[in-house]
């Protein structure tokens, strides 16, 4: 519950914070380089080595963070759910094949794959969008096969069909209503590691390009003035791992509350 | 045994094609050649250049060129480090990566592991739920944060291990890196270990061992461990491939001179030959630590058939 | 001096929503080597009695009171000495065999351990003990089951491990907590058999723990009945069944279906008798054929080991006839596995059939289109096992039992809907103020009361009942019975009533049907089947259930069968009883038997004749 409060008023943070701030995300205020956070000249978070508010940096960085995280997860959530709602649903051969695909390209390591793709077709979002997207769906596909095979032998779903139950209906009030928790609990699972997967493509340079930024170029920038201005480091690193544990621990309850057996 | 063996090795070999087919067609589909990024080339200069790389040929010839390559163990030569083939340049970096990514898989399922259990044993103590929380926190702080705030404490303030670099090798050169790259595994492991001891615990045959008078520790031994332990052994496969990951991020931050650091740099330099060579590298351990997972748990599980 | 004597026993389970008080003041002695039988329903604390004795209730729950163990008090030990008494004095073996063993350990691992834990015994002479009491406890080439998993021994074969795993000390009480609930009757005939013979042989106390009355009745020497935590009664097995003292025993011996009585009009001792039976049965008798299955068969495809792997037919249903008339009730059993189920999805069309013919009213199912089929539905509908399960939890009552009336008949305005749904709602007995809780706020009696009038909204001609009441308390499900007999009365519903439990089946059925591995053996009038039945798989079937009659229990013969049910992927050649059969001959592997008339009954049995002139001269 506390988490769900935290990251809503986080994002809400992110979107209207910056305009509490006298700067811009890349205007250099020559006469305060890399200072230490204080009121006095009103950069609450201090500045970077380019003289920029780390303020507004961090909070244009977690809408970066933020978006992607939500923005890649609603791309593997439309991929996973199709994927996966197919394969369980038609069964059989297809399934068969279908979840074959999905073991195989399983065992990729696709953040190399990623970083491949960073490197060769320059680095734009919405290419990071897609990619990360294009990676996580494939948790999503087997989760919601599994769910789908399980449901369709439920008896309910027999009982509804034994009725003569339309099959758009039996979907719609009968296998996508008792579908929707198990797919909460992993969307708020798969935005954390989207937003890992996208911190650490910053973070290695190829992600997000300056003037821009989001929490993981911002935690590379801190973590070079390591020894001179720990304050780069810390800030970004405590909104990201603030939202990262708010957002697992949000979904961890979720999942618990929806399967008790686990407690 | 041997049959399951063979069928599982066959399994994993579509899995490497599609692998090196998408990182190959990948390269060659990417708008601009290798030489772009360097000064303007003569027209002629680059045309031998890109003969001697054999980049005039059809695609599926380079394919078949690239593959035959590899079979005999040659990734071909670096685009950017002239004087050296891409093998050469694996095999002066994977040693050092390897003694880090081992050092962190033991340490993340040593602690991992006794962590886990204890946090069962003790299940909704002050114990359990300490060990609970840390390890959310630890999943949820990414190594690369985690690594600079551990040079940070240790090497800046403390002074007590150096920065970066391996210096001799000596083995505190490598503490913090295998502590950073291992500690979001351990997190990790922890939460496995505990659940499915929680579990394991709960079930049936435990009850029926206690009402057999066999005493607590007979019971973790004998009984409990094994079952509760299967979940981690599937898991070292996805942890493999974390951990290789991370140790990307991890040496570039500590400066230490490992595969990771070869792939960055060839990443950023547009090294082709290298990166390719490394991702292929790095794709065929993935495939064969997931194949050696496959074994292990069929070999640990008496349910699973080598039929 | 007893043995053991409990007094003032209390449970206590301190949850979220405060103490629960699972067994209060219960007092009661157990001789050296008899039998006492705890019966109670679910909730009654019979299991948490017997969990408190040795200290294995939950962390959440406590006990106190005496419990002396020859003059020690067993609730006040330490755990080091209670440790010692588990195992070694006082044994224990649980309901379900197939998780109660150590999937990761062989039978020898598990067996060994007990033995060197108590005794200090070599290896060799720990192994040599564990064989011996495989042995005793019949289990088929001992020696080698010893180095075998438990996954690869049948349910039967597990249960007789831990019986031999609980022996192995030869403990003075061993404690059966509903030993053989999980377990097919057949097999719950053998391993009933097989503890009263070791009973004897070692001497043992028992303390059995059902609910069921018949097993009570069949090897108990005195009874406690248990009802939310209390102690109701308590006597000799012969008081108890002859001369019940409290209301509560006396309900649940009347709320048991008994094998050895005919339909009686009623089950319980609510209501006179209804005309139900006789105005049925002339209907019945007059009325034109309803459903009309012919050599109906379904196969599944099985595959062996990934997506290259061999595949092969399981036989669920192979090769079925059966003719059902309207308002009459049609009785299946069969043990687990023997495709009665499947026969049910296959009626009405839930798994498709691979050959044969399915004719409701004439019309062939398989031949109607989508529209067809689904309008065939409204005089064909369904009941499941599972209460709960069959009702989607994220409706309402209300939307459940309309969503039917929806589909068929979509122009229904929303008044007359909730009318009917009301109405339909109250005939099961069930208030129209409940239209908007969901599935989970009802107990399981009530949510199959729902699941009936989900069914009846639509005022179909056949209900097919899958176990419906299988998965329910005694006298709970003496209520769903009445009730669907009292729904069959009223509307001249005709049903197919599937279950495992014969006494059930006959109390509700006009005719019944026995099925093995997929086939009919034998289809007879329901009181020639019971009282003269031909098949011998019938035969061992019947002599298999305990009747709630110490006399009666004590005096009949039973006609044990040996083994287990053969996989259905490969069953055996010519007749499928054959492995398991007394009588069976050379013929019986060659050829396969088809139902033929004998009398009034059909039988598949090559020897029908044979013994039924031996029966007949007996």
């Amino acid at each position: 519950m506390v988490s769900a409060i935290v990251v809503g008023s986080m994002a809400v943070f992110v979107i209207v914070g910056p305009w509490f701030s006298a700067f811009s995300y890349d205007f250099t205020d020559w006469s305060n380089l890399s200072v230490a956070p204080g009121l006095e000249h009103g950069h609450y978070f201090g500045t970077d080595t380019l003289g920029r508010d780390l303020f507004v940096r961090t909070l244009y960085g977690g809408r970066i963070s933020l978006m992607v995280g939500i923005v890649a997860t609603i791309v593997s959530l439309a991929i996973g759910i199709s994927y996966g709602a197919t394969a369980g649903y038609l069964g059989g051969r297809t399934d068969h094949i279908m979840m074959r695909i999905v073991d195989i390209l399983y065992a990729l390591p696709f953040m190399f794959l990623v970083i491949l793709l960073m490197v060769y077709f320059g680095r734009n979002i919405l290419l990071i969008f897609v990619a990360i997207g294009a990676i996580n769906w494939l948790d999503m596909a087997r989760i919601v096969r599994g769910q789908t095979l399980s449901l369709k032998r439920r008896e309910f779903v027999e009982a509804a069909e034994a009725q003569g139950v339309r099959t758009p209906a039996i979907l719609r009030r009968h296998i996508v209503p008792n579908l929707l928790g198990v797919v909460a609990v992993y969307v708020t699972l798969t935005i954390p590691q989207v937003i890992l997967v996208e911190s650490f493509l910053s973070f290695l340079g190829l992600g997000v390009q300056e003037p821009m930024t989001s929490w993981g170029a911002l935690v590379k920038d801190g973590a070079e003035e390591l020894e001179s201005a720990p304050w780069q480091l810390i800030f970004p690193a405590t909104f990201l791992a603030a939202t990262l544990f708010c957002f697992n621990f949000l979904g961890d309850g979720l999942r618990d509350a929806l399967d008790p057996k686990d407690r | 045994m041997l049959r399951y063996t063979l069928r599982r090795v066959l399994g994993a070999i579509p899995t490497l094609l599609i692998l090196i087919a998408l990182a190959f067609f990948m390269i060659r589909l990417a708008p601009g050649g290798p030489f772009d990024a360097e000064r303007a080339l003569l027209p002629e200069i680059e045309a031998n250049l890109r003969a001697t790389y054999h980049l005039d040929e059809p695609l599926p010839m380079q394919f078949a060129r690239y593959l035959g390559g590899l079979v005999r163990g040659d990734f071909g030569p670096s685009f950017q480090y002239r004087d050296y083939t891409v093998t050469e340049l694996i095999m002066t970096g994977f040693p050092v990566s390897l003694r880090i990514g081992l050092g962190a898989m033991v340490v993340a399922l040593l602690f991992g592991v006794s962590v886990g259990s204890l946090a069962a044993l003790r299940q909704n103590s002050r114990t359990d739920y300490t060990v609970m929380a840390m390890s959310m926190t630890g999943i949820s702080i990414p190594n690369f944060v985690m690594a600079p705030i551990l040079i940070l404490i240790f090497a800046v303030y403390l002074g007590w291990l150096p920065a970066g670099g391996l210096g001799d090798g000596a083995i505190r050169n490598l503490i913090l890196p295998v502590v950073s790259l291992a500690l979001p595994q351990i997190a990790y492991i922890a939460r496995l270990t505990r659940g499915s001891m929680i579990e394991v615990l709960r079930s049936p045959f435990i009850r029926t061992a206690k009402a057999q008078g066999l005493p607590q520790a007979k019971i973790l031994l004998r009984h409990a461990l094994k079952p509760a332990l299967l979940p981690i052994v599937s898991y070292l496969g996805p942890a493999t491939a974390a951990v290789i990951t991370g140790s990307v991020v991890i040496e570039q931050i500590f400066g230490v001179p490992g595969l990771g650091r070869f792939f960055v740099q060839g990443a950023l330099n547009r090294d082709y030959t290298l990166v390719m060579g490394v991702v292929v590298f790095y794709g065929v351990l993935i495939v064969f630590a997931n194949l050696l997972v496959d074994l292990a748990y069929a070999w640990l599980d008496p349910k699973v058939k080598y039929a | 001096m007893s043995l053991l004597d409990v007094r003032e026993l209390n449970v206590r389970f301190d949850t979220p929503d405060g103490e629960v008080h699972a067994v209060r003041d219960l007092s009661f002695s157990l001789a050296r080597g008899e039998t006492l039988g705890i019966v109670g329903e679910s909730g009654s604390g019979k299991s948490q009695t017997v969990m408190s004795l040795i200290g294995l209730l939950a962390d959440n729950g406590r006990a106190d009171g005496v419990a002396e163990l020859d003059g020690e008090n067993l609730l006040a030990m330490s755990d080091a000495a209670l440790r010692r008494v588990r195992g070694r004095r006082i044994s224990m073996i649980f309901q379900d065999p197939m998780t109660s063993l150590n999937p990761y350990l062989t039978v020898a691992d598990q067996m060994t351990q007990v033995v060197r834990e108590h005794e200090k015994l070599s290896r060799q002479a720990a192994r040599a003990r564990c064989l011996e009491l495989l042995e005793a406890v019949r289990i088929p080439e001992a020696s080698e089951r010893l180095d075998a998993y438990p996954h690869e021994l049948s349910g039967g074969m597990r249960q007789r491990v831990m019986i031999a795993a609980s022996l192995l000390l030869n403990p003075e009480i061993l404690i059966a907590d509903e030993p053989t609930t999980a377990l097919d009757v057949t097999v719950q005939a053998q391993i009933l058999d097989l503890i009263t013979d070791l009973k004897q042989r070692f001497e043992t106390a028992i303390i059995l723990i059902t609910h069921d009355l018949g097993i009570v009745a069949g090897t108990c020497d005195r009874v406690l009945v248990m009802h939310g935590g209390e102690l109701k009664e308590h006597g000799g097995v012969r008081d108890i069944f002859y001369s019940p003292q409290h209301a509560y025993t006396r309900g649940l011996i009347a709320a048991v279906p008994r094998l050895d009585e005919a339909r009686s009009e009623r089950l319980a001792a609510v209501g006179a008798a209804g005309p139900a039976e006789t105005s049925a049965r002339a209907a019945a008798a007059a009325a034109s054929t309803l459903l009309d299955v012919d050599d109906l068969k379904v196969y599944f495809r099985v595959q062996h080991g990934g997506l290259w792997g061999e595949r092969r037919d399981l036989k669920a249903v192979d090769g079925m006839s059966l003719v059902l008339k309207s308002g009459e009730t049609l009785g299946v059993v069969g043990e687990s596995g023997c495709g009665k189920s499947t026969l049910a999805r296959a009626i009405v069309r839930l798994v498709p059939a691979t050959a044969g013919r399915v004719c409701l009213l004439g019309q062939d199912l398989a031949t109607l289109d989508r529209d067809a089929m689904r309008a065939a539905r409204r005089d064909l509908q369904v009941i499941f096992q599972d209460p709960l399960a069959s009702l989607n939890p994220r409706m309402t009552v209300g939307d459940i039992i309309s969503e039917p009336l929806w589909t068929h008949y979509p122009k229904l305005e929303a008044r007359e809907v909730r009318r009917r749904v009301v109405d339909v709602l109250s005939r099961v007995g069930i208030g129209g103020r409940e239209l908007n809780r969901y599935p989970h706020e009802f107990s399981g009696g009530q949510c199959q009361r729902i699941g009936i009038a989900r069914a009846l909204v639509l005022e179909p001609k056949l209900i097919v009942c899958d176990e419906p009441v299988s998965a329910l308390d005694v006298s709970i499900q003496a209520q769903i019975v009445n009730l669907l007999m009292d729904l069959q009365a009223e509307l001249g519903l005709a049903l197919i009533f599937i279950a495992h439990d014969l006494a059930v089946v006959r109390h509700i059925s006009h005719r019944v049907m026995v099925m093995y591995l997929g086939t009919a053996v034998e289809i007879a009038d329901r009181a020639s089947l019971y009282d003269r039945p031909s098949h011998p798989y019938t035969r061992a079937l019947i002599s298999s259930v305990p009747i709630p009659d110490p006399d009666k229990e004590h005096s009949r013969s039973r006609e044990l069968l040996s083994g287990d049910l053969p996989s259905p992927i490969s069953p055996p050649s010519g007749c499928r009883f054959r492995t398991r059969c007394r009588f069976a001959q050379a013929r019986c592997a060659n050829e396969s038997p088809a139902l033929r008339p004998l009398g009034a009954t059909l039988v598949a049995c090559h020897f029908a004749e044979e013994l039924a002139a031996d029966a007949a001269r007996q």
